[in-house]
């Protein structure tokens, strides 16, 4: 049996965590296996639902595994470590963390590669932008300081948006110091109001938030004067994203529940990338020029993110 | 909180079998099973994809609740009956179903006049010992008609509780797309809509929306398949931004999207109803972008992810509710069937009825199973289904409290979700327009961390009503005085401690068609006895108003507020109010901020008040109010900011009955007298739509998140 813990009052947010329902979903489908969908309102419910877990109250079979289902719960994780047993009949897997908690799994998903691509195709696309629209700076929004992946994937965009540009002229905009960073759309709505003055184009690594981002686009369209990078999933049908970084957490969910079912050996940690399809960006069918570049700067992109 | 939230956890998931250990279980159910015949009745011979994208839903369903049961010892097997209710006389199938024993739930119809002939024909059952327990599940039935016709019916109707229609009504749909035209820099309107009863919904309500949400509604038409030609070029002129489209069939939505495209002019955009979300309109409009808004399933459930697995695609509008409707049917026969009654109805009600526990998704297999064994050990709990919460109006029980609805468009040739919107919102799911814009502009923050001198103990508590206009046509400020003043006077005060200012000219109007009455609503009870009215409002001035309040009596203000600095005085205003003045009577210079202020000053150097409420009901109203600020213990709830109208409601007798704010203040604090000021904002500035509600001088009262009502009622 696999219990999921989803991220908090995370389901919905057409990305991240809609991917890993989504690889949890397959899996039911194609192996017929049970899946129990938790999806916590608050820290405090998830604390709950993992010690619910590893007290046999929760999920309980002979086989099984828990997916805590992102890197905020790294916490809470922690805090049970010794009660946990890296055993192949009672397995627990922490998405999203970049340490190796030894009897956790972990799996952490690098976006340095795609966001270098991203941050390169952002500095020759803003090139390509029409006078009023150029001369505006570009602007980073980061769901918090805290979360190495956040951080990973700014230090990424960075190097790329310079590697074309030679330079940069990026702001960078920290929503919260927590996880709300992750679920604050409307706030990111407003901002958008503050933003559009100064920036031409947003690139929002803030997960769910980056919804409130989207919608101000699209309503506002060409009056809003901003263009933005899709985030976690293909973002192009709001109509001013050229292109969007992805996280394919369904493929990468998926493949893991599938080798713990099949008792296939497992590394405790596992950092997925570029190079292993676990991301990469996805080009809007309205800026076919960019494709041959993204093709371009692949390698480039997959030897930066690896030798890290 | 914690500790509860565990119980919850142990109650749904924990629970009790040791067969849970299986990752497969047995494939045949073991023990009891029962076998139940539940009618679906949807338009199945479509040649396009939505029969078959219905059939393989409710396929679906059926094999998890089958697969949810194994191993249980009791069980209920489900056996679909098709109806194709595009072929069949769906008078002639709806009597006959609703003299059929061996159906105790009809899943449908889809199409909405189906579902109003059917809902019709299960009313009008008498011999309700021959067929008892029957049970209607609709996954459409939105138009406020049906819905209106059901609920009147539905008092005498033998078959109690037989309607469950998994939407809400197409109202919330049309202040959806409203929301949609708004936020996308709407401020005229217009509205093109089918000529049925589909399309009435829409016809009814969108002027009305439109003008409550600040947008000039210039072009409202209904059109049928003889007209729609003739009316598309008028619709394309109509100088609206936004053309909101009602159309349910191909032909009429090709014949919109064409007239757009061929017109050279500046032609408003289009926003689609949900009717225009099937494969059909998509295959023929190829990858025109068209926008719109559809019921879809709460996103927060799951079910489009594991629809998505399911079948490599995404859900139309509807799928998650006819999932829902079998799902529902399903739970119903196995308690009955656990009860031991058979009856679904009663089961129904017994499900639906708990709000034990947060809510919980109960529509995939593993949820499934739970539930079912929690219906076996006759326990029952919040739910949701795929399509969100299943809370319904507990007066008619007819249709659901909330639904989900998808703002979509056609892009690449797929529909694809851009945003979830309902009319509550929450952090996935954006509020519609109403209040959206507060919440993205004005919603007021209040600080957590006031603190202000220490209150002496509450000794007394009085109260002023004053109605400022007079004249038939200020039947609702009338009526507003009086619900008020019934309200204190539940609450503990007598008419010693209460001063009523009201011109008494409304009751016995010759208008009225309730003669000697005053109503909220034609519903409502009658407001209009055992009234002390004090004054006149003819009979004194503003400057009177506040001898009043401040406690100078004389010959003539035998009646005013003997309170101490130890009592706390409420006081509700209700009238008219022009830019920086309310008025008072025929009066409109007196009553200004610079008077609040005089008024508010004289009260404290007197000490006339530990603390004091004003709520105040009219428009402008927040801009004269800002005169009590500064001022230690006192604080105003304005239904209106400073350049805002305040709004009618319930036009039942040729005026308005209530104004909006008041209603919502009335009802809130009814049904919690204790409530914290700040859930009392939120409520009201939530369901003031058309005026934004303004609290003045918070700051130097309380802490609004920790001082309640309670202390004036």
């Amino acid at each position: 049996m696999v219990t999921v813990i989803h991220g908090v009052d995370g389901l919905g947010d057409m990305g991240y965590n809609d991917l890993v329902a989504l690889g949890t979903a397959k899996v039911e489908r194609q192996r017929s296996l049970l899946v129990n969908r938790l999806t916590p309102r608050s820290m405090e419910e998830a604390d709950d639902m993992i010690r619910g877990w590893l007290n046999h109250e929760i999920g309980n079979a002979p086989r099984r595994l828990l997916i805590v289902g992102a890197d905020s719960y790294e916490q809470l994780v922690r805090k049970y470590a010794e009660q946990i047993t890296d055993d192949d009949e009672e397995r627990v897997l922490l998405l999203g963390s970049g340490n190796d908690l030894k009897t956790v799994h972990t799996i952490s998903v690098s976006y340095y590669g795609a966001c270098y691509k991203v941050g390169y195709l952002s500095a020759m696309f803003k090139d390509m932008l029409g006078s009023g629209w150029k001369e505006k700076r570009t602007l980073v929004v980061c769901a918090n300081p805290n979360v190495a992946g956040i951080t990973e994937g700014l230090e990424g965009f960075l190097e790329g948006y310079v590697d074309y540009a030679n330079e940069h002229d990026v702001d960078i905009e920290y929503l919260d110091r927590g996880v709300l960073g992750f679920e604050m759309q409307n706030t990111v709505y407003r901002k958008c109001f503050e933003w559009m003055q100064d920036y031409s184009l947003v690139f929002p690594l803030c997960g769910g938030s980056a919804n409130g981002l989207y919608d101000f686009c699209h309503e506002y369209g060409d009056n809003a004067q901003i263009v933005s990078i899709g985030i976690d999933a293909d973002k192009s049908y709001y109509g001013s994203v050229p292109f969007s970084v992805v996280k394919r957490m369904d493929k990468i969910v998926f493949d893991y529940i599938i080798s713990w079912y099949d008792r296939r050996p497992i590394v405790s940690h596992q950092r997925i990338g570029l190079a292993e399809g676990g991301t990469d960006i996805v080009i809007s069918i309205d800026s076919p020029e960019l494709s041959e570049v993204a093709e371009k700067i692949q390698n480039v992109a997959i030897s930066k993110e690896t030798n890290r | 909180m914690r500790h509860s939230y565990l119980h919850i956890i142990l109650t749904l998931l924990l629970l009790v079998s040791c067969s849970d250990g299986d990752d497969h279980v047995d494939m045949h159910p073991s023990g009891d099973v029962v076998r139940e015949r539940v009618a679906v009745v949807l338009p199945l011979s479509n040649s396009g994809r939505q029969s078959e994208r219905m059939r393989r839903t409710v396929e679906w369903v059926c094999r998890n609740i089958e697969y949810a049961q194994m191993g249980q010892e009791r069980s209920v097997r489900i056996d679909v009956e098709w109806h194709d209710e595009d072929r069949e006389d769906i008078h002639r199938l709806s009597e006959q179903l609703a003299g059929r024993s061996d159906i105790k739930v009809v899943v449908g119809p889809y199409h909405i006049e189906n579902a109003h002939i059917m809902s019709g024909v299960f009313g009008q059952v008498d011999d309700v010992d021959a067929v008892p327990n029957k049970v209607m599940i609709c996954p459409r039935m939105s138009s406020d008609e049906a819905v209106r016709q059901f609920n009147m019916s539905a008092s005498t109707a033998k078959l109690s509780h037989f309607l469950w229609a998994l939407s809400e009504t197409d109202i919330t749909q049309c202040e959806v797309l409203l929301s949609r035209a708004y936020n996308e820099g709407a401020r005229k309107v217009g509205l093109l809509a089918c000529d049925d009863m589909y399309g009435n919904t829409f016809y009814n309500w969108f002027a009305y929306q439109a003008v409550e949400m600040g947008m000039k509604p210039v072009y409202v038409e209904h059109f049928d398949d003889d007209d729609l030609e003739r009316k598309l070029p008028s619709a394309m002129s109509c100088g609206a931004d936004f053309l909101i489209c009602v159309a349910s069939d191909t032909r009429s939505v090709n014949a919109i999207i064409d007239a757009q495209s061929s017109n050279s002019s500046s032609t408003p955009k289009l926003l689609f109803s949900d009717a225009c979300r099937t494969d059909e309109i998509l295959n023929s409009c190829g990858n025109t972008n068209i926008e719109g808004v559809s019921l879809c399933a709460d996103p927060q459930s799951g079910f489009i992810q594991g629809y998505h697995a399911q079948f490599d695609d995404i859900p139309t509008s509807y799928e998650s509710l006819l999932y829902d409707a079998v799902m529902l049917a399903a739970y119903s026969l196995f308690d009955a069937f656990c009860e031991g009654d058979g009856n679904v109805s009663k089961a129904l009600d017994r499900l639906l009825a708990s709000s034990y526990g947060s809510e919980t998704y109960v529509w995939d297999e593993f949820s499934m199973h739970r539930m079912f064994q929690l219906i076996n050990q006759r326990r029952y709990i919040n739910m949701a289904g795929a399509s969100g919460t299943l809370n319904f109006d507990r007066s008619t029980f007819s249709n659901v409290t909330h639904s989900t609805y998808s703002h979509w468009r056609v892009y690449n040739g797929k529909f694809v979700d851009m945003e979830y919107v309902s009319s509550e919102g929450n952090n996935r799911v954006s509020p519609t327009m109403g209040s959206w814009n507060w919440k993205t502009s004005e919603l007021q923050q209040f600080a957590n961390d006031v603190s202000v001198s220490d209150y002496p103990a509450l000794h007394d508590r009085w109260a002023v009503v004053v109605c400022t206009s007079s004249g038939w046509f200020n039947y609702r400020h009338h009526a507003d005085a009086l619900s008020v003043y019934q309200l204190l006077k539940s609450h503990g005060y007598d008419d010693e401690h209460i001063v009523l200012i009201l011109d008494d000219d409304v009751a016995f109007d010759h208008r009225n068609p309730l003669q000697g009455e005053v109503r909220n609503s034609m519903e409502g009870e009658n407001l209009y006895h055992d009234l002390v009215i004090d004054y006149r409002l003819k009979d004194l001035t503003p400057q009177d108003f506040q001898r009043i309040l401040c406690g100078e009596s004389d010959e003539r203000l035998t009646n005013v507020v003997s309170s101490d600095n130890d009592d706390n005085v409420f006081v509700y205003w209700v009238g008219h109010g022009l830019p920086d003045v309310l008025v008072w009577g025929y009066d409109e210079k007196t009553v200004t901020a610079r008077f609040m202020q005089s008024l508010q000053e004289n009260m404290v150097l007197q000490g006339k008040y530990r603390k004091m409420m004003w709520l105040t009901e009219a428009c402008f109203s927040g801009s004269v109010m800002q005169g009590i600020k500064g001022y230690a213990g006192c604080m105003a709830m304005c239904s209106a900011s400073d350049n805002e109208q305040s709004w009618g409601e319930n036009n039942g007798i040729g005026t308005w009955m209530t104004n909006r704010f008041t209603r919502i203040w009335r009802e809130t604090v009814t049904l919690n007298p204790a409530i914290s000021f700040n859930d009392l904002y939120v409520h009201l500035a939530k369901g003031t739509v058309g005026s934004h509600v303004k609290v003045i001088n918070e700051n130097r009262f309380d802490n609004l998140y920790k001082s309640s009502v309670r202390e004036f009622f």
